[in-house]
């Protein structure tokens, strides 16, 4: 019911369509070595994306993502270079993504704002703050113990991967087992009828928020070691790709719809495919371009079943989705 | 007196004007001096065109994040119609034609497939912006020198920036306030269905702001490209961002049905000034970006203040 199953549909239609043409023109895709780098790619994405898609199921949005992964860069890095254990560099990052969370919450639903208008101003808030704290420097050669997070494999297979599984798992049984998970889909449904039937709707978006923030900080320090150093602009314009992960694997921006597979594969569509066009051999300047057509492609083609299957319905057929 | 006044939108957002003026002249020398202010005047013209076609998309109750992108991608059309050959007035149509097309494009998207405008415009944004680096290949193109005019020349004492934006504003403020233009997007803002059901084009007028929409950015990417002398992909990067503030800061709500176009036009030369005054001041871009954040929230929590005053009261 609070599935799009036309999204999903559509995406491993999209799967099969390129998979088959790069069996046909560039079978060296196939290798257990880029299958692993794809995978390495969209942990980071994928974690943050089912933090959006929290946000996006109460009917909320997010776009100062990218700000607060920045923050929790300086974070993971901070703490990693005063020579802190690994659990406890990661614990300070999700605290500081938490609370950020918490900000965007509280200022959206006590002040009464759309959340778009309200995290945009909070986006360059938190960006100016950040460049004013640490004075714009880039952070640098940080503990070789601390980068197996991002950079060490275990049984061949990426550790940021396990956690984005790990992540999946719990969000998968957070969303559809606990109460949590119900109230998220109620209040983006319906928020008058979830406030009469005793949800609590501000508290629920705000925990919303602030999942998507602890979300976040976690993607954070993974990014921060696997690339060894974080620039003070990091994260620009990273709210779009987590925007387009959750929409394309058929997450709705008006609330209620939307889960944890579907925005799982919308991830691993949006970062695999800078991957694809090179194996294409498609010139990287184009890459925007295709990911645009795609991005585009694919919203429309759900709009387009949804209207199939309206009309089968209005005809009689006992269709049910 | 005073209680009318401060439920209105405007007055509020000229004492804000005011009260920025003070604080920018006290804080540079040059700030309060004619040639600083007239040159001024190119950039608020500028961001203010910008922020008119999100002002007409929101009051439908849609919104456009493409804008940026479309500028860039007539920047970069307009540097490469000059390049084959083509006739700088002619090249100049082009872009603009091609802006139009863009909006009509995402209209069509939102209406016909009945898709949110925040999920369309989000895709284009990546489309118009990708299509405009492959074509130009990432680097900068040169303009023929008869363009220039358009970016840094004046009109009397006037820069053509100023002249061009004031026309547009007035033209766009006479069919949204005399003609039925108005009157229609407005009702689909407010209610979508209840316009369909009043025997409103809905798609078509819904079109036509979308349409218009893209052609401002166009605009501005034409305007932008003869001030700096060259086209370039990157042009107008988060211009989605300052266009959505402009008209939001202005008195538009994102729920459609009430923006205010006189609001806008003062809410960008609020923004221009802020940004102008300290840098100015030898203030950096980061406490800038702070204050015009703070700025936002603050002025939409208030719009929304008042708004909720008014409900009780009625």
């Amino acid at each position: 019911m609070y599935k799009n199953r036309k999204a999903i549909k559509a995406l491993l239609i999209f799967y099969v369509i390129i998979l088959a043409i790069m069996l046909v023109k560039a079978p060296s895709f196939f290798s257990v070595d880029n299958a692993m780098d794809i995978l390495l790619n969209v942990s980071t994405t994928a974690i943050a994306a089912l933090g959006m898609l929290c946000v996006l199921l109460v009917g909320d949005i997010d776009v100062s993502v990218g700000a607060i992964l920045a923050a929790c860069c300086t974070t993971t890095g901070l703490l990693a270079k005063a020579g802190m254990p690994l659990i406890v560099v990661i614990a300070g990052s999700m605290l500081v993504g938490i609370v950020l969370g918490l900000v965007n919450g509280m200022i959206v639903t006590i002040l009464k704002l759309d959340a778009i208008v309200a995290t945009l101003g909070l986006l360059s808030i938190y960006r100016g703050l950040l460049i004013i704290i640490t004075k714009g420097s880039w952070i640098n050669g940080l503990p070789k113990n601390i980068l197996n997070l991002g950079q060490g494999r275990a049984f061949g297979i990426p550790i940021p991967v396990y956690i984005m599984i790990l992540v999946a798992v719990i969000m998968w049984f957070v969303l559809n087992r606990t109460e949590w998970g119900r109230n998220f889909y109620a209040v983006g449904s319906n928020p008058a009828s979830a406030r009469l039937s005793g949800i609590n709707v501000r508290k629920t978006r705000i925990i919303a928020f602030a999942v998507c923030g602890v979300l976040v900080g976690l993607a954070a320090s993974i990014y921060t070691t696997r690339y060894g150093g974080i620039q003070s602009n990091t994260g620009k314009g990273w709210e779009m790709t987590l925007i387009s992960s959750a929409v394309v694997g058929g997450a709705s921006t008006v609330g209620g719809e939307g889960d944890v597979s579907g925005v799982f594969l919308g991830a691993l569509l949006i970062s695999a495919l800078g991957t694809v066009l090179v194996f294409f051999g498609i010139d990287a300047l184009w890459e925007q371009a295709v990911q645009g057509l795609i991005i585009f492609v694919s919203v429309a083609s759900y709009a387009i079943d949804f209207k199939k299957l309206k009309s089968r319905f209005v005809k009689g057929g006992a269709e049910n989705d | 007196m005073i209680k009318k006044l401060t439920k209105n939108n405007f007055f509020i957002l000229l004492v804000v004007l005011a009260i920025v003026m003070g604080v920018m002249s006290n804080l540079s020398d040059y700030f309060l001096t004619p040639l600083y202010l007239l040159n001024a005047t190119r950039f608020i013209s500028e961001t203010s065109l910008i922020g008119l076609g999100m002002t007409l998309v929101i009051l439908t109750g849609g919104i456009d994040l493409s804008v940026g992108s479309m500028m860039a991608l007539s920047s970069v059309c307009l540097g490469l119609f000059c390049q084959i050959g083509i006739p700088s007035i002619l090249a100049v149509v082009f872009s603009l034609l091609i802006g139009a097309l863009g909006g009509m494009l995402n209209g069509y998207v939102v209406c016909k497939l009945k898709l949110p405008a925040l999920i369309v415009t989000l895709a284009t944004m990546e489309l118009f912006r990708g299509i405009a680096l492959g074509i130009s290949g990432g680097s900068a193109i040169a303009i023929p020198e008869n363009l220039y005019f358009l970016g840094q020349g004046d009109i009397g004492p006037l820069p053509v920036q100023l002249v061009v934006t004031t026309l547009v504003y007035i033209i766009v403020a006479v069919f949204i306030y005399k003609t039925n233009f108005g009157v229609y997007l407005k009702s689909i803002g407010y209610n979508e269905e209840v316009a369909v059901f009043s025997g409103i084009r809905v798609t078509w007028n819904k079109v036509k702001a979308y349409v218009l929409s893209g052609f401002f950015a166009a605009l501005l990417g034409v305007l932008f490209t003869c001030r700096v002398s060259s086209a370039k992909a990157d042009y107008g990067n988060n211009y989605e961002m300052d266009a959505i503030t402009i008209a939001v800061f202005g008195g538009a709500s994102l729920a459609g049905g009430k923006v205010s176009f006189a609001g806008a036009y003062i809410a960008a030369i609020i923004i221009v000034m802020i940004r102008l005054g300290l840098t100015t001041a030898a203030i950096q871009t980061e406490v800038q970006s702070v204050i015009i954040g703070l700025i936002l929230i603050l002025a939409v929590a208030f719009n929304n203040f008042v708004a909720s005053r008014k409900t009780v009261e009625m």
